[in-house]
Formats: C-alpha cells, sequence, structure tokens
C-alpha cells in the first residue's frame, strides 16, 4: 500500500493506494492543514503495511506543509519504506482531465498557481490567467476573492477524487533519499524575519 | 527503559538516546553556526528546512552510536516549545511519524524542563528537590523543582534574558554570531576594574539588565573609538555585573528557600566566569550541579530525560511555552 498525505492547502488530506494505483481509502478534511494526521492515517490502514509515502512538498501553508511532510519523513523512515515528494500543484492539476489552472493557498490574500505549459507562480487574485477554470483548495475568503476577480473555479462533480489524482501524479514522479527532502517556497525566507 | 530525544527548537538539531532518563547512550548534536553566521543571527525559515534535512543522518547515527535498534525504543520525546514554531513543528512531526512507525508512545516536552533535567544526566543520585538557575538567551529563571515533573518560578528578568543582554553587548562591541563564546574569549582578555559598569538590582528575584545594556551603549559613545584592550575591559565589566547579577538572586534564594541541590544549567551556563563564580556563591551550602558544556546548549538527551520523568503530553506544538506546561 502506498501512503498520500497532503496538507499543504487549506484542507488536508490523506489516501491509502494499492499497488495498482486504484484508492483503497481517502479521506478530506474540510477545515485547515492540521487535524489529527497520526489518528487519520492509522484508521485508514487498518495495520496493512506500506510500500511507500508520499508526501505533497508545497508550495503551500507554512505549518501545514511541515506537519505534513515532517510526519510522512518519520514514519517513512521508521518503517525503512521510501519517501516520495509530490508537488502539491500537480496534484490539483491532475484532478482534472481537461486543462485547469491548479491553485493553493499562500496567505494573505495571495494564491500559488500553476498554468498548463508554465512555470509555477505567486500571484494576486487580480492578476491570475483566466483561460482556465482553476481548481485547488483555497481558505474561503480567498475563493471568493479569486472569484470576484473573475476567476472560473473548475465544478467539484467534474473532479477526480484526490487520491485518483495523486495516483497519477505518482506514476512519475521519483523517491528520494530521506536526507534530500524538500519543502518549496516560491516566497522568499526573508519575508518570514 | 530506552528514550529517543529530539530537540530542534532553535539552532541546534539533535538525537539521543537515553537509559532510564540518566545515562546517555548517544546525544548527536548539529551545530547551524555556519549556516546562519552571514546572517548575524538565526534566521527561522532556514534553520527549519536544516531541521528537516538533518534530522534522518542524526536519527541513524544516534541510534548506531548508543547500539541500540529501533524495537528497543520504548518512548519517544520532542521538544514541544517554547522555540521558533517552523522548527518545532519539524521535529514533533518527525517524532508522531516514528511513533506510528515503531508503535511507540511519543511525549511533547518542554524545552526548559529539558535544561533542568540536564543536571540529571550529569548526576545520576540526582533528585528533586532542586533549586534551579536556567539562564540561555530567551531565559533567566530562578526555579524551584519539588519533585520531578513541577516547576515554580520564583525569579525572573523584567526585561532582557541574560543571554539576550550578553548578545546585545557582543554585538555593541563588534563581535559577531554566535556571541556567546566571542564574549567569553573577548572579556578573558579583558579587566572589569579598568570600565566598571553598573551592578543591575532590582528588589526581591527580579532581574533586569536593559540599564546595563544602555550604561554600555553610552560608555562607548562617550569612548568614541574604544581600541581593542578597552572593548576586552568592557566586555569583562559587562560579563561580571550580569554574571554578579544572577548570583545576587540565586543567593537571596538559596537563603529564602534552602536547597540541598543547587542546578545551574543553559546556554548562559557555559559561561567561564559564571561556572567559576557560581561555585563560590553557593559554597558548602548546598551541592551545585552545573552539567557539562555539552548538556548546557540545546541537546536531545536533556529532552528525553524530561520525557521519561515528566508526565506524558501531546506532542503539540507551543512557540511560547512557559514553565508550567
Ligand atoms: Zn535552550
Amino acid at each position: 500500500m502506498i501512503l498520500v498525505i497532503d496538507t499543504s492547502s487549506a484542507r488536508s488530506a490523506i489516501a491509502l493506494l494499492r499497488p495498482d494505483g486504484s484508492v483503497a481509502g481517502e479521506q478530506v478534511s474540510q477545515s485547515g492543514p492540521v487535524f489529527g494526521l497520526a489518528d487519520g492515517v492509522r484508521v485508514m490502514r487498518e495495520g496493512r503495511p506500506l510500500s511507500r509515502v508520499a508526501v505533497a512538498t508545497g508550495p503551500g501553508s507554512f505549518t501545514g506543509l511541515r506537519v505534513g511532510v515532517s510526519f510522512g519523513l518519520g514514519l517513512a523512515m521508521g518503517l525503512k519504506v521510501p519517501i516520495v515528494p509530490l508537488p502539491t500543484l500537480a496534484i490539483q492539476a491532475a484532478r482534472s482531465e481537461e486543462p485547469v489552472l491548479a491553485v493553493s493557498e499562500a496567505g494573505r490574500g495571495r494564491v500559488y498557481h500553476l498554468a498548463p505549459g508554465r512555470e509555477a507562480g505567486l500571484a494576486e487574485a487580480g492578476e491570475l490567467p483566466q483561460e482556465w477554470p482553476a481548481v485547488g483548495w483555497l481558505r474561503p475568503a480567498t475563493q471568493e476573492a479569486l472569484i470576484a476577480a473573475g476567476v472560473r473555479m473548475q465544478d467539484e462533480s467534474r473532479l477526480r477524487t484526490f487520491g485518483a489524482a495523486a495516483a497519477l501524479v505518482l506514476k512519475t514522479a521519483r523517491e528520494v533519499a530521506y536526507d534530500s527532502l524538500r519543502l518549496e517556497y516560491m516566497q522568499s525566507f526573508a519575508s518570514k524575519f | 527503559m530506552l528514550t529517543l530525544g529530539i530537540e530542534t527548537s532553535c539552532d541546534e538539531t539533535s538525537v539521543a538516546v537515553v537509559e532510564d532518563g540518566r545515562k546517555t547512550l548517544s546525544n548527536v548534536i548539529h551545530s547551524q553556526v555556519q549556516l546562519h553566521a552571514g546572517f548575524g543571527g538565526v534566521v527561522p525559515e532556514l534553520a527549519a528546512r536544516d531541521h528537516l534535512e538533518r534530522l534522518p543522518g542524526l536519527l541513524e547515527l544516534a541510534l548506531e552510536r548508543a547500539g541500540a535498534r529501533p524495537s528497543d525504543i520504548e518512548l519517544i520525546a520532542a521538544t514541544r516549545g517554547p522555540g521558533l514554531a517552523g522548527c518545532l513543528l519539524v521535529g514533533t512531526g518527525i517524532a508522531e511519524g516514528l511513533s506510528a512507525a515503531w508503535s511507540v508512545p511519543l511525549t511533547g516536552v518542554n524545552h526548559l524542563w529539558g535544561h533542568m533535567y540536564s543536571a540529571m544526566l550529569a548526576v545520576p543520585d540526582l533528585e528533586p528537590p532542586l533549586l534551579g538557575l536556567v539562564v540561555s538567551g530567551a531565559h533567566s529563571d530562578l526555579v524551584r523543582m519539588p519533585e520531578h515533573g513541577r516547576f515554580e518560578v520564583i525569579g525572573r528578568t523584567r526585561d532582557d534574558a541574560a543571554g539576550e543582554a550578553f548578545d546585545k553587548a557582543a554585538r555593541m562591541l563588534g563581535l559577531g554570531y554566535p556571541v556567546g563564546p566571542a564574549l567569553d574569549r573577548l572579556a578573558r582578555t579583558g579587566d572589569a576594574r579598568r570600565q566598571r559598569l553598573p551592578r543591575p538590582s532590582l528588589p526581591g528575584l527580579e532581574y533586569s539588565f536593559s540599564g546595563l545594556k544602555t550604561a554600555l551603549l553610552y560608555r562607548l559613545r562617550d569612548l568614541g573609538d574604544a581600541d581593542e584592550q578597552t572593548r576586552a575591559d568592557l566586555g569583562a565589566a559587562f560579563e561580571e555585573s550580569v554574571v554578579e547579577s544572577l548570583l545576587e538572586k540565586l543567593d537571596a534564594a538559596l537563603t529564602q528557600v534552602p536547597s540541598k541541590e543547587v542546578v545551574v544549567a543553559g546556554g548562559v551556563a557555559a559561561n567561564t566566569l559564571l561556572r567559576r563564580r557560581a561555585a563560590e556563591v553557593v559554597g558548602d551550602r548546598a551541592r551545585l550541579t552545573m552539567p557539562p558544556l555539552e548538556l548546557c546548549t540545546d541537546n536531545a538527551a536533556m529532552i528525553a530525560a524530561a520525557g521519561h520523568f515528566g508526565a506524558r503530553h501531546p506532542a503539540t506544538v507551543d512557540p511560547s511555552l512557559g514553565w508550567g506546561g
């Protein structure tokens, strides 16, 4: 079984995938990034062995990212199984069959974004490209700001589940050494002073 | 019983294995001094990233040096505060993951308690009740420890902590980060009698170091270009004022609440003058324990010890945790 953890956004998600990539279980919390991660994983695993752990490495929420990535790393190290980093925006983009603008929460009204065929970026709601509908887990206020700026949010019912999207991204993702797991920031660390 | 300790509250990454809360089997510490040197102080974001990258290697090393397997570990103890939020989240997060992987209980540890418990590692028969002086970059606290896992603050600083005061003085004297050892070295070549500075004194068991800091600032301004020897003399005078002020209150506390055991711990307890003078001030009124230098700096062995003796606590991060938590 492969465990996938994404606590990088305004919602937190865990999924358990079978070796063939089919989803054995998934849970998406509607609230903030910090939830009973260890309990959630324990209940979902039901003691089933893990062959690898995949974690969303951002860009995204400051606190959430650290909680999920370090828990996933500790779990992988403890079980001696590989750790696989997954870019947060790639997971959101993979939820749609059509080209979309993947977004994730950057705080202070800003969002990280990834448009098809472009580089990821950081922008205010009004600066986002509007050629594509947007997919991503944002705080309600941020999502309202996007909509007010003219961005169209893709209808949730037309999207793949988190687990199914993560399975797609995992197909091309590579494991890394335990000491090579890097969080993706796009903001200068100096801004945290 | 073996406890695995994890410490990541500031700029030291450390993993340790401790037996029965007393015996250090391994205590590996990685200092981020080099990483932050160019910035003149700890950069929280860089510190958190570095903890994440260093912990895997340190974990392996700590187990190897202790000759322990994961299945030997019966408790995991991780610092939950006080400290830098991002750094604490990395340490407690990895601890949560290991706890889930090994099915071993996890406890969140108060870093301040850890400094007091470093003394238990240094002296195996040390038991509360204790009187403690914990001096670090963020704290100058006089505490009573009536029993394991219980602490009562009886004296604290009104403004700067002792380490913070040393920090600011060292900067004024043109010393770079890490300033503690640099100031210690500078002061050793100076003579405090040549540049007297006021000794702060408040009633009761309270400290204040901000007036002393201002006095140094004005003295430097009045002197204009202070030469090397004058700066050393000023460093020595500043150090002496802080140390004597700390010990004056420790002396008073020892008179008010007599105790057979006294502990002086924390990063500033590595200071040469403080170590020498504390022994003189305490004299034969009590047994004085000052942990060796590697147990005074932030380290995971003290966290494992505190985790072993204290009550279990969820590893929820609290950056501004006080003695009560
Ligand atoms: Zn400390």
